[in-house]
């Protein structure tokens, strides 16, 4: 998702700064979470710190490719170039795409519709 | 220049910080009212996902308030006396019909935008930063509403008359927005805003004029004298009454954990 | 191809656990079952919404309020999306968007027992969130593996994030468990209140017809006992630990059958609340969709009848 910053690696301590992708995103609080847990299960020497930094701001682009196939499996569209242009069908591909909403279930998706193969599907917003 | 460790610096931007996250959590709370009571459904998630980005940036200046010493974020949300909350009166005002809400929060979005932006460069580091995220994501918050004022206008018939009803109630607190209860000077004076209230209040008033004319409404004029200021302190029963609702189980134990 | 044909390679199809896409011929009998089963769900999360509404604004911390605020949004997006579905299913029937909505305060589709009932302090939200959300989960992952392709693929994100909200319900059951006197008493009255309509959840042991139907186009696979164990196995225990007495002195696991034995909530309340509206905030709710709905149609029809879209405004 882009969200890694750094990594800052001193003494007996490991910092990691994360970038969130939405300010009011209520899941940070879990992201941050489930990031502590899983370095403590791998690196059980160090002290792990993980916070949120705004400097620089998470942008969508900052989504690698391999985080846009991740969401296409969850059936979202990963973020286009620029807000003009509409995703394509996460599930059947065609550029066939309507918006039917700006936003959707989450802080970060609008809601689409596929007149291909008639479906309606998340898509990540452009930030 | 960054003097945090002036104490005029700290105090202008304490204020100025209160007045910026008052404004949000009033807002947002105001905003959910409208849960599952929207016109439509698609209107329901768009404004509650609005009224959440509100919220969140609320936090996020509580908590800034909080680094420089005040109160913990809950205790400055569910805790504080009326007297003592900054927010414009605007952004307090009970809920009317859609047309109300949807203005109110247009008018609020434009001049927001507008502090957000001249404050990109403040001297204050890590308000600077959150303000260059927040002012991306108000982005869509703003089209929105600017595509559901243009609807409304050009609607004619009932909806224009009720745009224009929400209008002229709206107009008498749009003057309070631009209000910085006399810490405009110092603000600009330490960098931690790049533009007088006058400046923000014409850049709006540009706005705005170029969106009524879309919407086919007609300006209002001046606006009239402020009656009372919110940042000031100067706030309505209706806000007491909000802040009974907002506080109401974290007052019942007030040293408990939620 | 005639019917029959097309019927038998439908059946093949959904025997050798294939999709079915909302472009492909279906027989009326399963279009109409989806129709029954999806617009419920529809509405259920729409209605969903209104129980926790009540508690946003009294939400006692930043932290909460934005958690509960994001999972209504959450129901509202996904029952945005499950309209869509029902909307193109309902459309070769000629049932509009309008009807599909204003159905809920004409008692003609059904919601979930749960959200007739009231939710009166600040631990009922968190059991709402914790429990109620919990069997919803169960209920929405054995539907998963639905031979409707447009559901599955819905069901697929509400189960990812169903299951995030959940957490925060836990989280708010923790703190009142782990919190002062008062807190944990608010809790356990909350379970009291909440029990039996958990078990009204997943609604009577019967299989109806239309269950049966369902289950034999594999619409759904499992039977409401089926699931009602689930939730019983998993959150028995769960409760339990916290310190909270379930309001059942008859519950307990039958090692030789291999299920719970518990005392039969009452299904004539339940199909009074569900079938007849009679819940103790159904007439209430069903009463701020309609005003919604109605009072303001005015509003949709000024979004309608313009030249101005979202994506010309893009």
């Amino acid at each position: 998702m882009g969200m890694v910053h750094r990594v800052l690696v001193n003494d007996h301590d490991v910092t990691v700064q994360l970038m969130p992708t939405f300010v009011g995103c209520p899941a940070l609080e879990l992201i941050k979470k489930q990031t502590m847990d899983r370095l403590q299960q791998i690196d059980k020497k160090n002290r792990i710190h993980v916070e949120f930094v705004f400097d620089p701001p998470w942008t969508s682009d900052r989504i690698t490719p391999d985080g846009h196939q991740k969401l296409k499996q969850f059936g979202i569209a990963p973020p286009q170039k620029s807000l003009q242009q509409l995703p394509s069908c996460p599930y059947c591909n065609q550029e066939d795409g309507e918006i039917l909403n700006l936003f959707g279930p989450t802080a970060c998706r609008a809601i689409y519709y596929c007149r291909g193969c008639k479906q309606p599907f998340e898509g990540m917003k452009v930030v | 220049m960054n003097n945090i460790n002036d104490l005029r610096y700290r105090e202008v931007l304490i204020e100025c910080l209160y007045q910026m996250a008052d404004d949000k959590l009033l807002l947002g709370h105001r905003d959910s009212e409208w849960l599952g009571c929207c016109p439509d459904i698609e209107g329901d998630v768009a404004f509650s996902s609005i009224a959440q980005d509100e919220v969140g940036h609320a936090t996020f200046y509580y908590q800034l308030l909080h680094q420089l010493g005040e109160d913990d974020p809950d205790r400055l949300a569910f805790g504080r006396d009326a007297s003592k909350w900054r927010n414009c009166m605007l952004v307090e005002r009970e809920n009317d019909d859609w047309t109300y809400s949807i203005t109110r929060h247009l008018f609020f979005d434009q001049f927001d935008q507008i502090r957000l932006q001249a404050m990109c460069t403040s001297s204050y580091e890590p308000l600077q930063h959150g303000v260059k995220k927040m002012i991306r994501e108000e982005y869509y918050h703003l089209l929105h509403m600017k595509t559901w004022f243009k609807q409304l206008g050009r609607a004619g018939g009932v909806a224009t008359q009720k745009l224009q009803q929400a209008i002229e109630k709206l107009w008498p607190d749009v003057n309070g927005m631009f209000s910085f209860a006399g810490i405009e000077e110092d603000l600009l004076r330490f960098e931690l805003i790049q533009l007088t209230p006058t400046e923000m209040r014409v850049k709006w008033e540009a706005e705005m004029k170029a969106l009524f004319q879309q919407a086919n409404m007609s300006w209002p004029g001046e606006f009239p004298q402020l009656k009372h200021d919110g940042r000031k302190g100067e706030h309505s029963a209706a806000l007491k009454t909000l802040l009974l609702t907002m506080g109401e189980v974290y007052q019942s134990e007030p040293s408990a954990k939620w | 191809m005639t019917e029959e044909k097309q019927y038998a390679s439908f059946m093949e199809r959904i025997r050798a656990g294939e999709k079915i896409e909302a472009t492909d011929w279906m027989p009326i009998e399963y279009r109409k079952l989806l129709i029954k089963l999806i617009h419920m769900h529809a509405v259920s999360e729409i209605m969903g919404a209104y129980p926790e509404k009540e508690w946003v604004p009294r939400a006692p911390s930043l932290r909460r309020k934005l958690a509960i605020m994001a999972k209504v949004q959450d129901e509202m997006g996904h029952g945005q999306l499950l309209l869509r579905v029902v909307e193109d299913l309902s459309a070769p029937l000629g049932r509009t968007r309008e009807e599909l909505v204003s159905d809920i305060y004409h008692g003609k589709v059904k919601f979930h027992n749960v959200f007739h009932m009231e939710a009166r302090t600040w631990a009922d939200a968190g059991v709402i969130g914790w429990l109620v959300d919990g069997a919803a989960i169960i209920n929405q992952a054995s539907l998963l593996e639905t031979s409707y392709g447009p559901y599955a693929r819905v069901l697929k994100r509400i189960c990812a994030e169903e299951s995030f909200h959940m957490q925060h319900g836990e989280n708010i059951i923790l703190a009142l468990a782990m919190g002062t006197d008062a807190q944990r008493q608010s809790l356990q009255t909350a379970l009291d209140y909440w029990w039996e309509s958990l078990l009204f959840f997943f609604g009577p042991q019967e299989v109806t017809p239309a269950a049966k139907q369902m289950m034999h186009y594999q619409i759904r696979l499992k039977t409401n006992e089926e699931l009602r164990q689930k939730f019983l196995d998993k959150y028995v225990p769960r409760i339990q630990s916290l310190g909270l007495t379930i309001p059942d002195l008859s519950l307990r696991y039958d090692d030789s059958q291999k299920k719970w034995r518990y005392q039969a909530p009452d299904w004539h309340k339940f199909s009074q609340i569900v079938t007849q509206n009679k819940g103790p905030k159904s007439e209430e709710r069903m009463l701020l969709r309609k005003k919604a709905h109605e009072d303001q149609q005015w509003v949709r029809e000024a979004m309608r009848n313009h030249n101005i879209s979202i994506s010309s405004a893009l």
